[in-house]
């Protein structure tokens, strides 16, 4: 995709208006060139009756009734001068206007391709992706694309209009006056480019410090329990000080910087503007320049030389906009899943692993699991016990397709789920994360998020199951109470028991608990399995956990260690294996007895 | 602790003139720079009005038949002068504001820095970090930046009205008027947009923020919404954000749309009304062609100042509100500061007078304490012990009971409130702080790291250590080893919060920080945080190693540290309800006898699971 391509996408739609605009602020950059000439219109050809040759004139005074009739009626020309301006501010408008439609619009369509490109991307390199590089890109890379196409774009092209048709006019009035008018014009603007392109490392410099300077109050605030414990406060003092010290200093070389380029663009703007006066008087003496058309070359002069250091600056910010569309093409270009297409057969029946191994893609070495080789009946309960690290989520993550095996199958109801839609088989699994994410908003939309129209009841009957319900009421605004930095902070158990319901109202047939009882205190534990049982129905149950209370109801029970099926069968039989499932289970027992003297 | 943090609301106040006034006496030393820009302002005003007085010259006097070669050098030499002068003037005004500008905030974050370091941990305990950074970064910035360029703006605006009001009223009353009586329909416009176009950016800002928020959302959510099938629900309402985030930026950028052309239309009234009376004075030769000039030039500039009126009394009022932020920051009194006869003989904080500190044997008592956190809501109430020196003392209770309390009191991190506490039989707070602290070996619950080395990390303990003493220290806590496996040694970079290390790792670390400090009391918040077998080895070796013959508090959740102690106190309500060694208690049957049963298991249960 070329940056092209990629941006023109979204200009597109707004193709006409686009063009429009650049026509309109180009008409008005060329109306306000005119309407200085008006002045010189008043001096030379009204009050001093010379003829006119400037075209404009010429039908601007015909269109007024000639100059015998302006002359004596002066308030024609002030009445047209507003008229002019009147066009001048509806075009400058209608400039402003479309610019801030085209640019927000496109910023929009930008944002929302972005954030579901990332919403899309397979969950491997969603993990594997940097978080704060990925915001960055969504909001400055953006900003910065924003940024010229609300202005710095049309900018550029009434600048380059303005200057030409001004070079343009001053050359058909007087050709050598206009040639040292015309040495000025590049100085302002190199200068201002190279100025300008330099100057970023200095900001950068100042900016990294800034960001120095900020870690260390943070860091110093964060553990000024320490600082005060170990008497460190003058020497944290001492530090501080000379990371501000710096972030000063570089901050000042910068603004230093800046100072020179404003006097020295102001000396080269104004000796510029001085060289056309100073050559100006003596054009005027030997006749070959007209008092208004030196007034003329003054006021177009000093515009130009402005505009163009204005173009300079905006020229020296292009490099950045083309690496801001690079790193925001880069997520584009990434591939993303396909939730829709494949099959969506019955997922209602037994599921199946068939010698199912795996590994991640950029670890080859590292099998996470082997030959995983089992059968959960449907409508039963399987649990899966075994060590962090042991593989266990990564059996659920297969399941749910957020990894595809490196070798082998899993099939749902006879089905290679490997052929079955993504979204459609996620839809029909109910996977409760170990560290499940809440999002900002109130209590009850983040239950009801898979499904907006949820009726409360609905949603109340999973909250019960879930024990979470007799929790969410005691807050001040109950359900509506909002999750996070504005509202409330709930604790890791509270957390897992509202996930746990956010997965319930889906009414899934197959139901996962990734060790999502773990923040939960065991009486809890035994109370949502309890209800849980008498709810499920005909259900297939995936329980992972690392307590033997919560596995030993299960229909079956596996454990797995080192991705390895180690054991296998239900409780009794487990107990009698003499494995790690009976050295947990013993633990267990020890603690009913109270007996000590075990250890 | 509970106290909720209640920011004090400083927005949408009038003139706040007291605070202005406290402001600019922490600016004393800065003033001399405002003078200067206030000078340098009025004389490139003075300039920007001189100019057409030149244009004016030049006209009237050298483009007619006479030319006196004489006066055009001067008038040429005139013109180049102020240039010159002018253009020096911009560099002066940016080096002397931007002097000003970092001196201040520099001067200012130094001031507030020295606040934060003395005041007291129940600041700590109900102030958010994220206010005080707020303070530190973005509230001194803003003002510094403003008392040094917006508020000295007004200096280059004023007077450039006034003497540009001056000139025209002395050459052409008539004229003058013409170009006045535009200034208050400018000065309305400008003053109706602007405050309406920040409240619309304002509003854009606050849609930006929302859509951060959903990207951040977005991401660290991504396992959810996969699993739960949210993409489409997701994009819905995030377009719902977008479609509203183009709204309220149109709207901005329409309203400053409007705003510009719009003045620039009004001041072309100035300008058409001029030409217009202007050119008939011409022909009734009232009036040169010079002066016409001037004025035309005058009736463009004089609009510039007032454009941007709004914008600056927006600036000065954000600026009032961080002034009065960073004011109440370095109004806030310390809890726990030592009595001035204390710093006569032991020096402050930051000037502390070490060579008169003595030495501390360890012999510690409660007498009589008091506490609480909130009034009428007391944690600790008539609470005694007494401890020898040398004695390694186990707190174990629930959370809340009160023994981290114990400790934080000991530390003098909080004050009784009633009673006192006697080191070596003398009240501390007779003593100082620094004193205290530097004889304090304090390991936190969560080890709290400084980015840097492991080296410098160690050091924090004793500035002067030697590098033999580090590794002496390391070694002693059995860290050496892991630290010598890192590529780097004890050259390796920590991470910002010691992120680059696990949490075992962090721990023997500062438990190496502690006892480089050659501490005469120890303190121990224990880590609950689970760490592996061999980790939690080592770690017990660490500490029986580093607690001997040193008086020593620890607030106990490891089994395994509790069951050496020499004494082990149990706290429930501020209260010591058993008190004993692991054996008697034990026998007691009581609370302790239920709590490490308890313990016991899921530490085991723990152990087997996390074995692999």
């Amino acid at each position: 995709m070329s940056r092209f391509t990629f941006i023109n996408k979204y200009l597109k739609p707004y193709r006409v208006r686009f063009c429009l605009i650049i026509i309109a602020a180009v008409c008005y950059a060329v109306l306000a060139l005119l309407a200085s000439l008006v002045f010189s219109f008043i001096i030379d050809n009204i009050i001093q009756g010379l003829p006119i040759d400037n075209p404009f004139l010429q039908f601007l005074n015909h269109l007024l009734g000639g100059q015998e009739y302006i002359r004596d009626h002066l308030w024609i020309i002030a009445l047209a001068l507003i008229a002019i301006y009147a066009i001048h501010a509806l075009l400058m408008y209608y400039r402003y206007d479309g610019q801030a439609v085209i640019s927000e619009g496109m910023v929009k369509g930008i944002r929302e391709d972005l954030y579901n490109h990332i919403q899309l991307m397979p969950f491997a390199n969603q993990v594997r992706a940097k978080t704060g590089d990925l915001i960055q890109r969504c909001t400055s890379d953006v900003e910065t694309v924003r940024r010229f196409f609300a202005g710095q774009c049309v900018e550029i092209i009434v600048i380059v209009a303005s200057a030409l048709s001004a070079l343009l006019i001053l050359y058909s009035i007087n050709v050598s006056l206009a040639i040292v008018a015309s040495i000025s014009f590049p100085l302002i603007f190199v200068y201002s480019y190279v100025f300008f392109s330099k100057i970023q490392k200095q900001f950068l410099a100042s900016d990294e410090m800034e960001a120095v300077m900020t870690s260390k109050i943070q860091e110093t605030l964060s553990g000024v329990r320490v600082v005060k414990a170990f008497h460190r406060e003058k020497y944290e003092l001492d530090k501080f000080l000379d990371i501000s010290g710096q972030y000063k200093n570089v901050t000042y070389k910068m603004i230093e910087s800046l100072g020179w380029y404003w006097g020295m663009s102001y000396l080269i703007c104004n000796l510029g503007i001085l060289s056309v006066i100073l050559f100006g008087i003596f054009a005027v003496q030997d006749g070959s320049l007209t008092v208004g058309n030196f007034t003329v070359f003054i006021t177009y002069q000093s515009t130009v030389l402005f505009q163009l250091r204005q173009l300079g600056r905006i020229l020296s910010d292009f490099g950045r906009l083309m690496v801001a569309i690079d790193r925001l093409k880069e997520i584009k270009e990434e591939p993303v899943e396909d939730l829709e297409s494949g099959e969506k057969p019955d997922l209602d029946g037994d599921i199946i692993f068939n010698n199912v191994s795996f590994h991640y893609a950029d670890d080859p070495n590292t099998e996470i699991l082997k030959n995983i080789a089992l059968t959960i009946k449907k409508g039963e309960t399987l649990a899966i016990i075994g060590p962090t690290g042991s593989g266990k989520s990564s059996l659920v993550q297969l399941l749910d397709r957020l990894y595809e095996p490196s070798s082998g199958f899993i099939s749902i109801n006879g089905h290679n789920i490997n052929t079955v839609a993504k979204g459609y088989l996620r839809r029909n699994i109910g996977i409760v994360l170990q560290e499940p994410f809440l999002f900002s908003k109130s209590i009850y939309d983040n239950l009801k998020i898979a499904d907006p129209t949820l009726e409360f009841a609905a949603v109340e009957k999973a909250t019960r199951i879930a024990d979470v319900h007799d929790v969410i009421t005691t807050f001040d605004q109950g359900y509506d109470t909002l999750v996070g930095e504005k509202g409330v902070t709930l604790s890791g158990g509270q957390k897992q028991r509202i996930a746990i319901a956010r997965t319930l109202v889906n009414n899934s047939k197959i139901l996962v608990f990734d060790d999502s009882l773990s923040a939960v205190d065991t009486e809890t534990d035994v109370h949502i399995r309890h209800a849980l049982k008498s709810l499920k129905g005909d259900a297939t149950m995936i329980i992972i956990t690392q307590r033997v209370l919560t596995a030993m109801d299960a229909d079956m029970i596996v454990v797995i260690e080192d991705g390895v099926i180690t054991e296998k069968g239900n409780h009794q039989e487990l107990i009698n294996n003499n494995g790690l499932y009976s050295r947990i289970n013993a633990i267990q027992n020890a603690v009913k007895k109270e007996t000590v003297n075990e250890y | 602790m509970s106290t909720k943090f209640e920011e004090k609301d400083f927005s949408d106040k009038g003139f706040n003139l007291p605070m202005w006034k406290k402001l600019f006496i922490e600016f004393k030393p800065f003033m001399k720079y405002i003078y200067i820009l206030i000078i340098l302002n009025i004389l490139i005003a003075l300039s920007d009005v001189i100019f057409p007085l030149l244009n004016k010259t030049a006209i009237n006097d050298f483009t007619g038949d006479v030319f006196n070669r004489q006066n055009f050098l001067i008038l040429i030499a005139g013109y180049f002068i102020l240039i010159l002068l002018t253009a020096l003037a911009h560099l002066v005004y940016f080096k002397v504001a931007g002097k000003a500008e970092m001196g201040f905030g520099y001067y200012l974050r130094e001031h507030c820095f020295k606040k934060l370091q003395s005041l007291s941990f129940s600041y700590y305990d109900v102030t958010p970090i994220g206010w005080l950074m707020a303070r530190m970064t973005s509230d001194i910035s803003r003002l510094a930046e403003v008392i040094s360029w917006s508020f000295t703006e007004f200096a280059w605006g004023i007077p450039l009205m006034l003497f540009a009001t001056v000139v025209m009223l002395t050459t052409n009353v008539t004229l003058a008027l013409l170009v006045l009586i535009v200034v208050p329909f400018v000065a309305f416009c400008s003053v109706y947009f602007q405050t309406r176009i920040l409240k619309a950016y304002r509003e854009v800002r606050k849609s930006n923020s929302k859509i951060t928020n959903a990207f951040n959302e977005g991401i660290n959510g991504a396992k959810t919404t996969k699993t739960l099938v949210l993409e489409e629900n997701n994009l819905h309402e995030f377009k719902e954000e977008t479609t509203n985030m183009e709204k309220v930026s149109v709207k901005a950028a329409r309203l400053s749309g409007i705003f510009r052309p719009l003045v620039q239309f009004i001041s072309s009234f100035a300008l058409a009304f001029v030409l217009w009376v202007g050119g008939q004075l011409v022909f009734e030769e009232m009036v040169d062609l010079g002066t016409l000039m001037m004025f035309t030039q005058y009736a463009q500039q004089f609009f510039e100042p007032i454009r941007n009126i709004a914008m600056i009394l927006q600036d000065i009022q954000m600026a009032q509100a961080s002034g009065e932020r960073i004011i109440h920051l370095l109004d806030e009194k310390p809890t726990i500061v030592d009595k001035p006869e204390v710093i006569a003989k032991y020096g402050d904080i930051f000037n502390p007078q070490s060579h008169n500190f003595e030495p501390i044997i360890g012999d510690i008592e409660f007498k009589h304490v008091d506490f609480s956190y909130i009034p009428d809501e007391p944690i600790l109430k008539d609470f005694n012990l007494k401890v020898k020196h040398g004695q390694t003392i186990a707190l174990v209770g629930e959370t809340g009971s009160g023994k981290s309390t114990i400790v934080n009191l000991l530390c003098r991190f909080y004050e009784p409130v009633k009673g006192e506490i006697l080191i070596d039989g003398i009240d501390y707070r007779e003593r100082s702080l620094g004193w205290l602290h530097s004889h304090l070996g304090y390991v936190l619950q969560a080890p709290h790291l400084f980015s840097g080395t492991i080296m410098e990390n160690i050091r924090y303990g004793n500035l002067n250590a030697s590098d033999e003493e580090v590794y002496e220290a390391a070694k002693l806590v059995d860290a050496h080893d892991f630290i010598m496996a890192f590529p780097e040694g004890y050259n390796t970079d920590v991470g910002e919060g010691g992120s680059r290390l696990s949490t075992g790792q962090k721990q023997l670390i500062s438990f190496a920080r502690a006892i480089l400090a050659k501490p005469a009391i120890f303190v121990l918040d224990e880590a609950t945080a689970s760490i592996d077998t061999e980790t939690e080895r080592i770690i017990q070796y660490a500490i029986e190693n580093i607690m001997k013959d040193k008086t020593s508090f620890v607030v106990a959740h490891r089994l395994s540290t509790i069951v050496n102690a020499d004494r082990i106190l149990v706290i429930n309500k501020g209260q010591i309800i058993e008190d004993g060694r692991h054996n008697e208690l034990m026998a007691q049957k009581g609370y302790y006898y239920r709590l490490y049963t308890n313990q016991f298991n899921e530490d085991l249960a723990n152990r087997i699971l996390k074995k692999a």
